[in-house]
């Protein structure tokens, strides 16, 4: 089969990875492979490489905890330096070092690191929060790690913001829905989420640091803010300051169903006007309201990008059917401009 | 260790008083210092000499924070670090074995208190409560290979046994990564005789992760059975640090608002004489609400003997804020901290007792008296025939007036013979008696009413600023009311300056001249 991405090749992802040192992995489901898909990374990762794993929540069961499947564990290299609740030391098999009791509480006890004596299989439970997150990679940095993985937990894509980790990658498959259309459909929908482009002007870009909270920019560089307290509660009185010469709408939070479907009844789909949210997590749209927005003259932007590194498909659902691959990942790099390929696969195998 | 009784206030007392505010301004750094914080209580008469030494050691420690202030500042940094190993300790004496986080952070606590016993021994300080003693024994069965290194494995000194097994673990992951390698990069292996061959490794591993398992089990045991031995020396370490961290504490508290050591009295048990003398003793909390509002506290002296002291003075002269002050620096005294004066003369009590009925209180009137019955008769049936303090502010305020001043004339007289020092602010002007103390609010005594008269006609439209000016002339200092001494007539003067009518003015001081009359023929 010939490939799409040329330029793809498993050297190519470990550049970027070594890149973007913090990644973060994230799913657009349970069971779509996405610990596979980690698994995967740690291997293509040169043993001497000085990695650090942690995750968000509670994740890399034994178990799948909603359909009782048996879930692959994290298997991880000597060296590697871990962030762990205190109480998944017991589901370990590692020999371990402690290298630091942090403060950092989960249900399952404080968050300890530790560097792994011996490689083995471990559970994976990190901090809960975004604040905390950091707070670890810090201390990761601190013991001379150079490349992060953040396992995301399922539903958490807040957690991809790029404020926080440096690149992502998007884990999807075929537990997501029995139906073929609706596996293509909401991954291309999240896919396009993802990549939605940096606005570029710097010139604008100084006018958008003005505006506090929502505002617009007029055509002849006239910036309106307005006083509100969050993006979900925008009164008609402001709206009726956009008019034909309105050129960027700032949205500096939620850019939620009620703010499009206002913006529909005040703009025309015809007026030119872009859309400025801060980063993609911030995006609450359903499917059909981005379709709907795909098809107006109007377009998004973010001012900080997230990192789609690629996509992994897992073409199996732990409910017992299974997708034809080759179809599956056709029609995926067909709508989707993202090197994508089946972890359990391989990329290179796939030739 | 003195037994500390808990602060004898309510909570809304706390507050007002500005005892919350200071405990609000003590932040130990470690949990051993925050221990001793939330036991902060009242050092009982028996106690008096574990009191005074607890001054001495705050002197101490002033001193030694003026003089060494970088060692000071290392010392704050590694304190901070210190966790709370107390749970550690409980698992020793219950015999459970410590795990390897346990162990940790065991580890850590001793290398960070070993930096803090050598700072401290650098400040040359000789405080009984704080006793250090070499933690190198203990240590090194945590360290066993000497690197102080605030991280913690099992180590192969630990066990023979444990290190051949990780050993072999570790030859048989690599020939698992040897296999994956083969299988993914070389393509050499089928599929079906790689899993084999996986599966079989696997299982080999399992049986050595159990069998670590189980000699880190054995291991956990004799750490843990060894350090049970050294449960008393953790224990007297974590107590020394927690006395440390909060001398720290109260030393830096007096150095902030400038307190002062206590002259701490044997209570007199003579009538009369000087017991409580409290000279130019200010509260930080009170200071802190006028900063708020670009005033000062004007600091206060007082001199209370043993029996009645009784404090007369218009509204707005700052009876209350008096009262409190006293309560709190004597309370502050008690519980072993400096007090907010220039100098300080304090008898140990046995109580004390205060009854403030809230003036903002909407249930005023019969209810309020009520209480303050109850009070007073709680105060009587626990500590009639103890020595201690008792500071009323305003009785029966709030009940007819003629009865009210009655009634606490007869409280006066019974107080008398009772071996207490009691403070009471009072409306009620009071013929001076025998074995009370009488002082008076000097108020606007010394104050030019004319002139204050004037510049207040120029704000007569706004009453806030009124208030303020009127605030601003008043002099809160207290003094002694001798047979001569004048009667204020500060209410006369306040409604004379704030404009009441003149003819009702002239009217009132005929009144009040009157009323002296009939007071000299009774």
């Amino acid at each position: 089969m010939t490939t799409i991405f040329p330029s793809f090749s498993e050297e190519k992802l470990l550049e970027q990875i070594l890149h973007h040192q913090i990644i973060s992995i994230i799913g657009l489901g349970k069971n779509v492979g996405k610990t596979t898909t980690l698994n995967y990374l740690i291997n293509l990762l040169s043993p001497n490489q000085k990695i650090a794993v942690t995750s968000i929540g509670r994740d890399g069961e034994k178990y799948d905890e909603v359909f009782g499947t048996p879930k692959p564990r994290i298997y991880i290299n000597e060296g590697t330096i871990l962030a762990l609740a205190r109480n998944s030391l017991e589901n370990s098999d590692i020999s371990i070092e402690i290298l630091e009791s942090t403060m950092i509480n989960t249900p399952l006890g404080n968050i300890i690191i530790v560097r792994a004596l011996s490689a083995g299989y471990v559970e994976l439970t990190g901090p809960s929060t975004s604040h905390e997150l950091k707070k670890v990679f810090n201390i990761f940095q601190q013991f001379g790690s150079e490349i992060i993985l953040v396992d995301g937990a399922v539903n958490r894509r807040s957690f991809a913001s790029p404020i926080i980790t440096n690149a992502t990658i998007l884990a999807t498959g075929a537990s997501i829905s029995p139906n073929f259309d609706e596996i293509i459909l909401e991954t291309e929908f999240f896919a396009k989420i993802l990549t939605i482009p940096a606005l570029e002007k710097t010139r604008i870009k100084k006018l958008v640091d003005q505006i506090p909270k929502i505002g617009i920019i007029n055509e002849d560089n006239n910036v309106i803010s307005f006083s509100v307290q969050s993006s979900l509660d925008l009164p008609d009185s402001m709206l009726e300051l956009i008019d034909e010469k309105t050129r960027y709408f700032i949205v500096k939070g939620v850019f939620s169903n009620s703010l499009l479907d206002k913006l529909f009844s005040t703009i025309s789909p015809h007026q030119p006007l872009t859309i400025v949210i801060p980063d993609s997590t911030k995006i609450f749209l359903d499917r059909n309201r981005f379709n709907l927005l795909q098809k107006t003259k109007w377009e998004l932007k973010v001012l900080k990008a997230i990192r789609l590194l690629c996509i992994t498909v897992n073409p199996t659902s732990p409910l017992g059917y299974e997708f034809n691959r080759t179809l599956l990942l056709q029609e995926l790099r067909r709508r989707i401009s993202v090197p994508i390929f089946d972890v359990y696969q391989g990329f290179e195998n796939e030739k | 260790m003195p037994t500390l009784t808990p602060i004898p206030l309510n909570p809304r007392e706390k507050q007002v008083i500005g005892w919350n505010f200071i405990m609000q301004q003590l932040s130990p750094e470690t949990p051993y210092g925050n221990t001793l914080k939330a036991n902060t209580g009242i050092y009982s008469s028996e106690d008096r000499q574990e009191l005074l030494e607890e001054f001495e050691n705050i002197a101490y420690m002033i001193k030694s924070l003026q003089n060494s202030a970088s060692i000071h500042e290392k010392l704050g940094y590694e304190l901070i670090k210190l966790k709370d190993i107390r749970p550690i300790l409980r698992k020793l004496q219950s015999n459970q074995n410590l795990d390897e986080v346990d162990f940790y952070e065991l580890k850590y606590t001793l290398l960070v208190s070993q930096r803090i016993i050598g700072l401290y021994s650098q400040l040359d300080l000789s405080i009984k409560n704080i006793q250090f003693s070499d933690l190198s024994e203990s240590l090194s069965i945590l360290d066993p290979q000497h690197t102080q290194l605030p991280t913690f494995q099992y180590y192969p000194e630990y066990s023979d046994r444990l290190q051949n097994i990780q050993k072999e673990k570790k030859s048989l992951e690599n020939t698992m990564f040897q296999l994956q390698k083969k299988k993914t990069v070389e393509k050499k292996v089928k599929n079906a005789e790689f899993l084999d061959e996986l599966e079989h490794l696997k299982q080999k591993r399992t049986l050595l992760v159990q069998q670590e398992q189980a000699e880190i089990g054995i291991i956990r045991r004799n750490l843990s059975h060894q350090l049970l031995s050294y449960v008393h020396n953790f224990k007297s370490l974590i107590t020394s640090l927690g006395n440390l961290d909060w001398l720290l504490e109260k030393a830096k508290l007096a150095l902030q608002f400038s307190g002062c050591r206590p002259d701490i009295q044997k209570f007199s048990k003579k009538k009369e004489k000087i017991a409580l003398k409290l000279e130019e003793m200010h509260n930080p909390y009170i200071a802190s609400l006028l900063a708020a509002r670009n005033r000062s506290f004007t600091s206060l002296s007082v001199q209370f003997s043993r029996g009645v002291n009784l404090i007369t003075g218009a509204n707005m002269g700052g009876k209350t804020v008096l009262l409190y002050t006293t309560l709190l620096n004597i309370l502050l005294a008690h519980s072993g901290f400096y007090v907010f004066a220039k100098s300080a003369d304090i008898p140990l009590g046995a109580f004390f007792s205060s009854i403030f009925t809230d003036n903002q209180d909407l249930s005023q009137g019969l209810s309020s008296f009520g209480a303050e019955i109850v009070m007073f008769n709680r105060v009587l049936l626990d500590h009639e025939n103890e020595p201690g303090f008792l500071f009323i502010d305003e009785f029966a305020r709030g009940t007819n007036p003629s009865e009210g001043r009655m009634i606490f004339k007869a409280i006066v007289r019974y107080l008398q013979f009772l071996p207490w020092i009691s403070v009471l602010t009072t409306h009620y002007d009071i013929k001076p008696e025998p074995n009370v103390s009488n002082f008076q609010v000097v108020g606007l005594r010394n104050t030019d009413l004319s002139a204050l008269a004037q510049k207040l006609s120029n704000i007569q439209d706004d009453p806030s600023r009124s208030v303020a000016l009127i605030q601003d002339h008043m002099d809160y200092h207290i003094i002694p009311v001798t047979s001569n001494t004048s009667i204020p007539m500060d209410a006369i003067n306040i409604a004379q300056i704030l404009g009441l009518k003149p003819a009702i003015i002239q009217f009132a001081k005929e009144f009040i001249q009157n009323d002296l009359h009939q007071n000299v023929k009774e």
